[in-house]
C-alpha cells in the first residue's frame, strides 16, 4: 500500500504544481515533517535512551496528522521509531520532539514558543515571528518553508546547513523578545 | 622439437636466440604485470574517486531531495562542471523518479528511473549509482557517469611498454653479441680446428686458446687430443710403412684374407699375378690360378683347415702372370679376433719350383742309381761265376789240353770286368769333369776301323752283319783317340745289344759342311719318341727287351754323349718307333785342313825291344804285387818284388831297376815317401817311377808328380798300356 501511495505521490508531483492544491498540501507537509527528523539535531538528553521513539505532535491539523501517521508507520529515523501524537487545543505536548501547529490553531504558537528542544513548526504567514522555528509556506503552488536557525539554536536545536540551503527564507538572528 | 636450420648450425645464433627469448619473456611478463596492476589501480582509484564524488553530491543534495527542491538539486549538480571527466549525472527521488539531471556537453541522457546502487563499466563510461540517505531514511539516488579512460590509458601504456621492450631487446642484442664473443670465439676456434682436421687430415692444426673457463679447458683437452692423435698417426704411418716395406721387399708372396677374399697382398704377390695395385684385386679369385690338377685337393685342404682353424701348409702349382705354373708352398695361420671369432688367414706362399724340380730330379736320379747299383752288382757278379769255375777246374784238373780254353775264358771274363770298371771310372770322371782330352789330329776312318775291331767279338757272337762305309778322303778331327774310340765302341755295343741276334748294323762316316758325321744304324728294337730325352741320361736303360740287353750298366750312351760334347760335337738319336730300329748320329767339327801332311805323329817313346829290363814292383798287397810281377816276367822282364817301403829301398839299391812300379797306399812308409827317398839317391834320377793307385783324381796326379813320379796308373793296371810304356814285348 505504501508503495502504491508513494507512486501515486510521485505521479501527482509530476502532474505539475497546479495539481498540488489543497488536496496534497497536508500530505507534502506531513512528509516534510517526517524528514525534518533527519536534518535536525536534538540535544542528547531530550532524545533519551537509544530506541526511544521520536515524537511528532500535531495540533489543529487532523488531515495532516492522519497522513503523518501513515508515513511514520513502521519506519525508523536514526534507529528510533517515530510516534505521532495528537495535541488538543490548549494542551501542551508532553515529551514531543516536533510540534506542528496547524493554521487553525495558530494562536497556540506563542504559548508553545520558547519550549526547549521542541521543533515548533507552523504553516501561517509570520509564524516564525510568533515563535515557530520552521514555517511552511506555499509558493508558486509548491510547499516551501522558512527557517529560523538562530532561534532554534537558542532552544537547543541545530538545523543543518543543507536545510537552510533549500529553505525559502532564513530568518536572521532575531532580537530577543 | 626441431630447431630452425640456422639455430642448429651456429652456437652464436643459439645464444642470441636464447638471450632475446628470455629477455622478451621477462619483459613481456613484467609489462603484463605492470599493465594489469596499473589498470586495476587506475580503475579502483577512478571508481573510488567517482564514488566519493557521488557521495558528496548525494550528501549535498540530500536536503534538496528531502524537501523536493529541484533548483537546489540542479545547482548541486552544476558543481560537477569542475570535473572534466564527469559527462553526466542525475538525482532521483526516494521513489526512483528522475529528480534532476546534468549533462556536461549536451542534454543529459540519463536513465529514466533510479538504478540499484552499483557501478558498471560500459565502454569508456563508468556508471555509478549511489543511494542518498539521511538518518537512515532513503532520500533518493545519485547517478554519475564518468569517462573511464582505461582503453586510452591501456593503449598508451602498451605503446610505452612496447617502446621500452624494443629498446631493451636492442640493448640485450647488442650486449649479448658483445658478451657472447667471450663464449663463442673459443668454440668457433675449436670448431674451425676440428673442420680443418677433418677436411685436410692435418693433425698439426691447433685451436687458439682464448679463455680460462671450461671452454678453455675444452680447448686444451682438444689440442692435447690432437697432439696425441698426431703422434699416434705418425707412429702408425711409420709402423705401417715399416711393415709394408718388409712385406713388399720380401721375395715371398704374402697375403691376408677375410671371408670376402683377399684383403691384402704384398708386392711380390702383385708381381706374381701381374697386378699393379691392390685395387686390381677386385674380383680376383685365386682359386682359378691354381693348377687344375691341384685345385680340388688344395681347396679341400683349405676348407678343412678353415673349419678347424688349423695351420695350413700345402704345395701346389700356381699360375704366374706369364701363364707358366710354378710349384709353390703356402703356409698360413688363422687370424682370430679377441673374442675367438675367425677372421680369415694370413700366409706366405713361396716359390719351391726349383727345389721341387731338383728334388724330383734327385729322386729320379736316386732311383736310377739304385737300379744302376743293382745292375752293377749283377754285372760284376756275372763274370765271377765262370772265373770261379775255371779256377776250380784248374785247381782240380791237370789236363793241359783244356787249359788254353779255360785261360781264354778267364781272360774274356776278366776283360769284361775291367771294361765295366773302366766304364765306371770314366763315368765318375766325366761326372766330375776331370777327364783331360789328349787332343791330336785323327782320321775318323782309322778310328772307326779300330772301334769295329774292338767290338768285333760282341758282334760276331750275336751274328750281326756289319757294314762300314767310309769316304775315300780321310776325315780329320781334333780329338782324343782313346775317347773317341770309346764313343763309337759304345754306340756299336749299344746297337749290338738292342738288336736281335743276326741283325744288321751299318756304320757310315761322311762330310757335311764343316762337320764330320758318323751314324750307327741298326734294325733293332728302336724306341718310342717319348723315350728320346732319357736315352742319353746316366743309368737309364730301355725296358729290357732282350736277354743281352741286361748286359751293361746303362751308362754307355751317357758317356758317349758327354765325350762328344767335350769334343764340341753333338750326338742325336732317331727311331721310327719301337721295333723299327734306330739311328745314332755323331757330329764332330772337322779339323783345319792345313796340317794335313803326316798321318799320325810318331810316338814319343816308341816301343823298344827292352826285354830283360830290370823292374821293381812294390805293393803291400802280395797277391797284387806277385801277379803283376808274374805278368811282367811273362812279358820278358826281370822283376824284383818288395812288400813295403823299406824293402823297396833296399831292393832298389841292390837291384838297380830301370823302372819302379810303386803302390801308394802302404802301411809305414807310403809310396810318396818312397818315391821322394828314391829321388834323393845318386842313381835315383835315372829310374822311371810309376805310381799304381786306386786314386785317379787330378790332385792325386799332382801329388804323385810333386813326389817325383813319372807316371800315374790307376788300378787295375791295363797291362797293354804298361807294356807300351815300358816298351816290353
Amino acid at each position: 500500500m505504501a508503495v502504491f501511495r508513494l507512486l501515486l505521490l510521485c505521479a501527482l508531483f509530476l502532474a505539475g504544481p497546479g495539481a498540488v492544491g489543497q488536496i496534497l498540501e497536508p500530505q507534502v507537509k506531513a512528509a516534510f515533517l517526517f524528514r525534518f527528523l533527519s536534518f535536525v539535531e536534538w540535544p542528547p538528553h531530550s532524545l533519551g535512551a537509544p530506541g526511544t521513539p521520536l515524537v511528532i505532535a500535531v495540533l489543529g491539523a487532523e488531515d495532516l496528522r492522519a497522513e503523518l501517521e501513515k508515513i511514520v508507520a513502521g519506519r525508523l529515523v536514526n534507529e528510533r521509531p517515530v510516534v505521532v501524537e495528537r495535541v488538543a487545543e490548549g494542551e501542551r505536548p508532553g515529551r514531543a520532539h516536533v510540534l506542528f501547529v496547524g493554521r487553525r490553531a495558530n494562536a497556540q504558537l506563542r504559548a508553545m514558543a520558547r519550549t526547549p528542544a521542541l521543533l515548533l513548526v507552523g504553516e501561517s504567514e509570520g509564524a516564525l515571528d510568533q515563535g515557530a522555528l520552521i514555517n511552511f509556506v506555499v509558493r508558486d503552488e509548491r510547499v516551501r518553508f522558512e527557517v529560523a536557525p538562530d532561534e532554534a539554536e537558542r532552544r537547543g536545536l541545530r538545523i543543518g546547513a543543507r536545510v537552510l540551503a533549500v529553505a525559502l527564507q532564513v530568518k536572521p538572528g532575531t532580537a530577543r523578545p | 622439437m626441431k630447431l630452425p636450420a640456422v639455430l642448429r648450425r651456429s652456437v652464436r645464433a643459439k645464444i642470441t636466440a636464447l638471450v632475446l627469448t628470455t629477455t622478451l619473456a621477462a619483459l613481456a611478463l613484467t609489462a603484463l604485470a605492470l599493465i594489469y596492476y596499473t589498470m586495476r589501480d587506475y580503475r579502483q582509484t577512478h571508481l573510488a574517486d567517482v564514488r566519493t564524488q557521488a557521495e558528496i553530491l548525494g550528501r549535498a543534495s540530500a536536503a534538496a531531495l528531502a524537501f523536493n527542491d529541484r533548483k537546489e538539486a540542479l545547482q548541486n549538480l552544476g558543481v560537477l562542471r569542475a570535473r572534466a571527466d564527469i559527462e553526466q549525472a542525475a538525482l532521483y527521488d526516494a521513489e526512483g523518479g528522475l529528480f534532476a539531471a546534468y549533462g556536461r556537453n549536451a542534454s543529459p541522457q540519463v536513465p529514466a528511473t533510479a538504478l540499484t546502487p552499483q557501478y558498471r563499466i560500459d565502454g569508456d563510461r563508468l556508471k555509478l549509482s549511489h543511494r542518498v540517505q539521511e538518518g537512515g531514511q532513503v532520500l533518493g539516488t545519485v547517478y554519475v557517469e564518468s569517462i573511464h579512460r582505461l582503453p586510452e590509458r591501456l593503449a598508451a601504456y602498451v605503446l610505452i611498454l612496447a617502446g621500452v621492450m624494443a629498446m631493451a631487446l636492442a640493448a640485450a642484442l647488442v650486449l649479448s653479441v658483445w658478451l657472447q664473443r667471450a663464449v663463442t670465439e673459443p668454440i668457433v676456434s675449436v670448431s674451425q680446428a676440428a673442420h680443418a682436421v677433418i677436411e685436410r687430415q692435418d693433425f698439426s692444426v691447433r685451436a687458439g686458446k682464448t679463455s680460462e673457463d671450461e671452454i678453455g679447458a675444452l680447448t686444451t683437452a682438444f689440442n692435447r687430443m690432437l697432439e696425441e692423435i698426431e703422434r699416434r698417426t705418425k707412429a702408425l704411418v711409420e709402423s705401417e710403412q715399416r711393415f709394408r716395406t718388409i712385406a713388399d721387399s720380401a721375395p715371398v708372396l704374402m697375403w691376408l684374407n677375410d671371408e670376402t677374399g683377399a684383403a691384402f697382398v704384398n708386392r711380390a704377390y702383385l708381381d706374381f699375378i701381374g697386378a699393379t695395385t691392390q685395387a686390381d684385386l677386385r674380383g680376383y679369385d685365386w682359386a682359378k690360378y691354381v693348377h687344375p690338377d691341384d685345385r680340388a685337393g688344395y681347396l679341400d685342404a683349405w676348407r678343412r683347415c678353415a673349419q678347424e682353424g688349423a695351420l695350413f701348409d700345402q704345395e701346389f702349382r700356381f699360375r704366374r702372370h706369364d701363364g707358366t705354373y710354378r710349384w709353390m708352398r703356402s703356409v698360413a695361420v688363422p687370424r682370430v679376433a679377441d673374442e675367438g671369432r675367425a677372421l680369415g688367414y694370413t700366409g706366405c706362399t713361396f716359390d719351391v719350383h726349383d727345389a721341387r724340380m731338383l728334388t724330383d730330379a734327385l729322386h729320379e736320379a736316386d732311383q736310377r742309381k739304385d737300379e744302376f747299383l743293382a745292375t752293377l752288382a749283377h754285372e760284376l757278379r756275372n763274370p765271377l761265376a765262370p772265373i770261379r769255375n775255371a779256377v776250380h777246374l784248374m785247381a782240380l784238373d791237370d789236363d793241359a789240353q783244356r787249359r788254353p780254353a779255360l785261360l781264354e775264358m778267364l781272360e774274356r771274363q776278366v776283360n769284361h770286368m775291367v771294361r765295366l770298371v773302366d766304364d765306371l771310372m770314366d763315368v765318375s770322371r766325366v761326372s766330375r769333369g776331370t777327364i783331360e782330352l789328349q787332343r791330336e789330329r785323327l782320321d775318323l776312318g782309322a778310328l772307326l776301323r779300330t772301334a769295329v775291331e774292338t767290338s768285333k767279338p760282341l758282334l760276331e757272337r750275336a751274328r750281326h752283319r756289319l757294314d762300314l762305309s767310309l769316304p775315300a778322303q780321310p776325315l780329320f778331327v781334333e780329338g782324343d783317340a782313346v775317347r773317341l774310340a770309346q764313343v763309337f765302341a759304345n754306340l756299336l755295343n749299344n746297337a749290338a745289344k738292342y738288336t736281335e741276334d743276326g741283325g744288321h748294323i751299318q756304320i757310315s762316316a761322311r762330310r757335311e759342311g764343316v762337320e764330320a758325321v758318323v751314324s750307327v744304324r741298326d734294325n733293332g728294337i728302336g724306341f718310342a719318341p717319348d723315350q728320346m730325352p732319357r736315352l742319353f741320361e746316366m743309368f737309364s736303360q730301355i725296358e729290357r727287351g732282350t736277354a743281352r740287353a741286361k748286359d751293361g750298366l746303362g751308362i754307355g750312351l751317357a758317356l758317349a754323349k758327354r765325350l762328344v760334347l767335350m769334343h764340341a760335337g753333338t750326338v742325336g738319336a732317331e727311331s721310327e718307333g719301337p721295333g723299327r730300329g734306330s739311328c745314332f748320329t755323331v757330329r764332330l767339327p772337322l779339323a783345319a785342313q792345313a796340317a794335313g801332311d803326316a798321318e799320325a805323329p810318331a810316338r814319343a817313346d816308341a816301343p823298344q825291344d827292352l826285354a830283360q829290363q830290370r823292374l821293381l814292383v812294390v805293393d803291400d798287397n802280395r797277391d797284387a804285387a806277385d801277379s803283376l810281377a808274374l805278368v811282367l816276367e811273362t812279358l820278358g822282364a826281370q822283376v824284383e818284388v818288395a812288400y813295403d817301403g823299406a824293402a823297396a829301398l833296399d831292393a832298389f839299391d841292390r837291384f838297380g831297376p830301370r823302372a819302379v812300379l810303386l803302390d801308394l797306399g802302404m802301411p809305414g812308409m807310403n809310396g810318396l815317401e818312397v818315391a821322394r827317398r828314391l829321388r834323393e839317391r845318386a842313381n835315383g834320377h835315372a829310374a822311371m817311377i810309376v805310381a799304381l793307385t786306386g786314386w785317379g783324381q787330378d790332385e792325386d796326379r799332382a801329388r804323385t808328380r810333386a813326389a817325383g813320379f813319372d807316371h800315374h796308373f790307376v788300378k787295375p793296371v791295363d797291362v797293354t798300356s804298361l807294356q807300351a810304356l815300358l816298351g816290353l814285348g
